[in-house]
């Protein structure tokens, strides 16, 4: 699936370029997500903790910088990552772009990404609105890490649930509703 | 007093209506294991690995199997199809080399508590290098099934027709979704050495012979008891591998194991219905004769083949030529191997996608010609003075009135007001369509048992080889021996589903239950008059029965939104001889339903990669009561001379008629429009587009 996302940052463009390819600091931005050099130039090693209300899940992977092109100032990642409790997985090919405006530095984040497990089954829809909730968070860690507060971003694991409730209340509340109305109706239907 | 034929309630319904039903969930066994499946994460990959060191030191954990630890149990059989070839393709218990789609058992993990094994089983350390996997059943890599047939001068017809008509249609798969998952327990006892299996399954005959062929073990030292079971609707039919594997695992580890199916588990990997792509073309004369039809049918069979997989497709093209005297017919069916879960029947199992395919090119054959669709149906229908009739592919119907099932259903529909409304509503802008779709039900066929008692006290066993789950066979089969017996229904017990108390018979699907075990009820009970003796078992047997129906349907899309409303729906079935009009109306009234959402919303969707994107209720749509419209329903009553009930069958009707007379009532309305037909779900996503597809 495919997914983009866009934020400006209020930066100029060659700090913004900078930032981004310092990957850990990027990282220590998206809550839940820890990461460390893997030794190799250019990859990380990490893990992510994503809830998404009842459901958690732990992925760990690497991080790979795959493509940099200084002129054009696009640089793309390699995230592979697995469930640590569970048989699913997921891989991301995210390509960012850095263009410049007035207020900044546009960031334009395109991202392929597939998944396979429980994530990938629960709400096959509702993966793609979780996933657009984490690209947004890791460009707003960007905007963060721009502006030098990353420490005011501490929880432990992300909580996707926030980014995605319209949605899923959207996807879901019908399904709900029904149910309360059953409830309900099954209520009468014994007083009788 | 007779019973048969009067809408007496169901039996059963005290029981299931006050909760004391007992499902396969609801058995106990002292000293159960529980059993939990880890399942592959992809569609096609290698197995690299399965560490289950991790799984196996957890808490509560007694035992961890792998595809190498059940090296010695074989596959499901593969099943067959008359004049075809099937590959020897049989489910394997658990996977071994390579796994070939979502939700394939990997691993089974047994402990004290069904928690425990859950967990355990997410601790189970698989490692896949993924493979490219096969979606389309037209990509013909791995061909399974192939048959193919042709009868009379096709080509001569094609070469001599003034019209042809031609179509290609996509069938998309369905999950049966019973309320009640799949499962099992299994328990040896060393003492008879008879392995004990309570299945959630259709009858203990057909599971039973599949164990035995997985287990390599002798079928009198197995025995199968169905309890009750929450629906079916054709996906227990066949046993799954997880039962193979409950049923293995309890004879290695000498202790009662339990298996019971959550929903993501249905959804991932019981076995889904349809899935057929179809071209498909008629020969029409100008004077609307309808001369040969031609047609290829590419099933998407799955990963594997269990025994019941083959059947729809064969089903399929056997009842392509419909209610019609088409004299020549060249079919060709290519089943091929996907990586997505295995098919098999789901109600109508082959005779809706076959419906649908020649209701609509008679529908399009009828607009080329410029004549009324329902003129030109009566102008090729097979006439009621030639039964026993048999189609240019060979099948031998029976009985039937097509013609007055026809009238019947327009006269229901209401044909005259319902196209004043038409022009009206056209005259508005509105888009509205009415249509309709002839059924033809194979039913029945090969044998069935029974065996009735008289008891000391006076009340009448009757033990059928024939099993329920959802039914109402003990409703329907007492009326049967009531009458024959000259008792009331309530003096007689009707008992099924253990192996080893009822005779060896072949069980419920394919709307055979009443012709079949009813007909055999009848013979054992005339036997027992005539002999005087007090316990009689016999078998009967029968060719196929063919019922037959007609339905129509008036709807509107709202331009806006693209959203279908169906707003008359209705059914003139001729099932025979009816037995119990209340519940032969409950089977039409429960089909309909499943064949409103397959027009309306149902559709199993698998992406690019083969990840199910649809496996929730959330992801996939069934209707609600909301969306259900009024339907009116008739019966017309042709005997069938092959049984003494001269009964047919009823319980896949619904699903067969609805389909297609909603598909023709949505190509009527957009034809105003001067758009194509479109296949189903009519889902406002895919109406909106089609009606919006000129703009842009």
């Amino acid at each position: 699936m495919k997914i983009r996302n866009e934020v400006t940052v209020p930066a100029p463009l060659e700090q913004t370029w900078s930032l981004l390819l310092d990957v850990p600091r990027v990282v220590r931005a998206l809550p839940g997500a820890t990461v460390e050099p893997d030794g190799v130039e250019g990859v990380y090693r990490g893990d992510l903790k994503v809830r998404l209300g009842p459901v958690a899940m732990e992925y760990e992977g690497t991080a790979r910088l795959e493509d940099v092109d200084e002129d054009e100032h696009v640089a793309s990642f390699l995230v592979e990552g697995r469930e640590r409790r569970g048989h699913g997985g997921a891989t991301a090919t995210i390509v960012n772009r850095l263009v410049p405006t007035e207020e900044g530095t546009r960031l334009v984040v395109e991202t392929d990404l597939s998944v396979t497990g429980r994530a990938a089954q629960l709400g096959r829809g509702l993966m793609e609105d979780v996933a657009a909730g984490l690209l947004d968070r890791f460009a707003q860690g960007l905007e963060t890490a721009v502006l030098g507060r990353e420490e005011e971003v501490a929880p432990s694991e992300l909580d996707v649930g926030a980014a995605v409730w319209e949605p899923l209340l959207r996807r879901y509340g019908p399904i709900a509703a029904a149910g309360v109305g059953g409830f309900l109706l099954g209520l009468a239907v014994r007083r009788r | 007093m007779t019973y048969v034929g009067r809408p007496l309630p169901r039996a059963e319904d005290v029981r299931f209506l006050t909760g004391r039903a007992r499902y396969l969930a609801d058995l106990e066994e002292d000293g159960v294991l529980h059993a939990a499946f880890a399942r592959s994460p992809h569609a096609h990959a290698r197995l690299v690995e399965v560490d289950t060191e991790a799984a196996a030191s957890a808490p509560g954990v007694v035992a961890v199997l792998t595809g190498a630890d059940l090296a010695g149990v074989g596959t499901l059989p593969s099943g067959s199809v008359e004049d075809g070839v099937v590959a020897d393709a049989g489910h394997p218990v658990l996977a071994r080399g390579v796994v070939r789609y979502v939700g394939e058992p990997v691993a089974l993990v047994l402990a004290e508590s069904r928690a425990a094994a859950e967990d355990a089983a997410d601790l189970i350390d698989d490692r896949y290098e993924p493979l490219e996997p096969v979606l389309s059943p037209r990509d013909e890599s791995n061909i399974l099934v192939r048959w193919s047939r042709s009868r009379g001068d096709v080509e001569g017809a094609f070469a001599k027709a003034d019209r042809l008509v031609s179509c290609s249609f996509t069938i998309p798969r369905l999950v049966a979704a019973p309320l009640e998952g799949r499962g099992a327990l299994a328990r040896y006892d060393a003492a008879e050495d008879v392995l004990v299996v309570h299945c959630s399954a259709q009858d203990p005959h057909r599971p039973l012979a599949h164990l035995s062929h997985a287990l390599g073990r002798d079928p009198e030292r197995i025995r199968i008891v169905i309890p009750d079971v929450g629906g079916a609707f054709g996906s227990k039919g066949a046993i799954g591998p997880e039962v193979v594997a409950v049923a293995a695992a309890a004879l290695r580890l000498g202790r009662p194991v339990k298996w019971v199916e959550d929903r993501l588990e249905n959804f991932l990997a019981a076995y889904q219905g349809r899935g057929l792509e179809a071209d498909a073309e008629l020969a029409v004369s100008a004077d609307g004769r309808l001369l040969a039809l031609r047609a290829h049918l590419h099933a998407d069979l799955g990963a594997y083949l269990y025994p019941t997989t083959p059947v729809s497709g064969h089903t399929t093209a056997m009842l392509l030529t419909g209610a019609y005297a088409i004299p020549a017919a060249e079919v060709t069916l290519v089943g091929a191997a996907t990586n997505k879960p295995p098919t098999g029947p789901y109600r109508g199992a082959g005779r809706p996608e076959a419906a649908l395919v020649i209701e609509r090119l008679v529908e399009l054959a009828a607009r080329e010609l410029g004549v009324d669709p329902f003129e030109l149906r009566r102008r090729n229908f097979v006439p009621r003075e030639a039964f026993p009739y048999e189609t240019a592919l060979g099948w031998v119907y029976d009985s039937g009135d097509y013609e007055r099932c026809l009238d019947r259903a327009l006269e229901l529909l209401g044909i005259e007001d319902r196209r004043a409304e038409r022009e009206k509503a056209r005259a508005e802008g509105r888009i509205v369509g009415i249509g309709a779709g002839m059924v033809i039900e194979r039913c029945g066929g090969l044998w069935e048992s029974a065996r009735v008692q008289v008891e000391p006290g006076g009340g009448v066993v009757v033990w059928t080889g024939s099993s329920p789950h959802g039914q109402g066979h003990e409703t329907t089969f007492a009326q049967i021996a009531a009458d024959e017996l000259g008792i009331a229904p309530d003096d007689v017990t009707v008992r099924w589903g253990d192996s080893h108390e009822v005779p060896p018979g072949i069980g419920t699907f394919a709307s055979r239950s009443v012709a079949m075990g009813g007909s055999a009820i009848v013979q054992a009970c005339r036997e027992l008059r005539e002999t005087g003796a007090s316990s009689v078992e016999v078998r009967f047997e029968s060719p196929l029965l063919f019922s037959s129906g007609a339905y129509a349907a008036a709807v509107e899309i709202e331009r806006a939104t693209g959203r279908l409303h169906v707003l008359r729906l209705v059914a003139a079935d001729d099932p025979g001889k009816v037995i119990n009009p209340l519940l032969a109306e409950g089977q039409v009234l429960g089909a309909v339903v499943q064949g409103l959402g397959e027009c309306l919303a149902e559709e199993a969707v698998y992406d690019e990669e083969g990840q199910p994107r649809t496996a929730s209720f959330a992801d996939y749509k069934l209707l609600t009561a909301a969306e259900i419209p009024s339907v009116a329903t008739a019966f017309v009553e042709t005997p069938s001379p092959h049984n003494p009930l001269g009964a047919k069958g009823v319980g896949e009707a619904g699903a067969i008629g609805t389909p297609a007379a909603v598909a023709n009532a949505v190509a009527d309305a957009l034809a105003a429009e001067g758009l194509p037909g479109l296949d189903p779900p009519f889902t406002e996503e895919r109406l909106w587009q089609a009606l919006n597809a000129r703009e842009g």
